[in-house]
């Protein structure tokens, strides 16, 4: 992906996607972590998403 | 079309709205699954598990942290993932977003790769650590 970046007209946001689950050793293309993009969102409580559908 | 002429009735009254025009889009199936199987497993990665609303929630949350960095319709979001859970929130949170999931083969050389982000116009590229050097 650093190649292709390296070679694309375009700067996009980069977000590094960590997994926790199967480590890998890849240097990160930023430093932005998905989970701390993520985190950034409005935080929605489990309960939100019943009172969400009230209008179907 | 002159006053004289009656207008054809079946144009008339009929443009698209709520009550005649609804998208079919997977993302009312995850809030259907949210709402009827709140604590079903949606998601299972190693160790991780996580439930419909759970994994609703994160969507979302994805979702409003893309409007924020000023991702709306029209705008392409890349993904380099393997099947990871952030690859099953994109294919969510993105069409939330009103953008466009655009998700790169990680087979694919750096040029062609280059190429597909230049067309897609990406403004956005979340990507796996696994895929970031090469």
């Amino acid at each position: 992906m650093k190649a292709a970046l390296a070679q694309a007209k375009v700067r996009p946001l980069l977000i590094d996607y960590d997994d926790r689950e199967f480590p890998q050793a890849g240097e990160p293309l930023a430093a932005l972590d998905y989970e701390a993009f993520l985190a950034a969102g409005d935080a929605i409580s489990s309960g939100a998403c019943r009172r969400t559908s009230g209008s179907r | 079309m002159s006053a004289q002429t009656p207008a054809d009735p079946y144009t008339l009254n009929l443009d698209k709205c709520a009550a005649n025009y609804q998208p079919l889009t997977p993302l009312t199936f995850l809030q259907r699954a949210a709402e009827v199987y709140p604590a079903h497993t949606a998601v299972i990665h190693g160790k991780l598990r996580l439930t419909y609303v759970d994994f609703y929630a994160r969507c979302r949350q994805l979702a409003s942290a893309l409007a924020r960095r000023g991702i709306g319709v029209g705008d392409t979001v890349t993904v380099m993932l393997a099947n990871t859970p952030p690859m099953l929130e994109a294919h969510y949170a993105v069409p939330m977003a009103g953008a466009v999931l655009h998700s790169l083969n990680t087979r694919l050389d750096a040029a062609v790769l280059a190429f597909q982000l230049d067309h897609a116009e990406a403004k956005i590229v979340i990507c796996d650590r696994e895929f970031a050097p090469s």
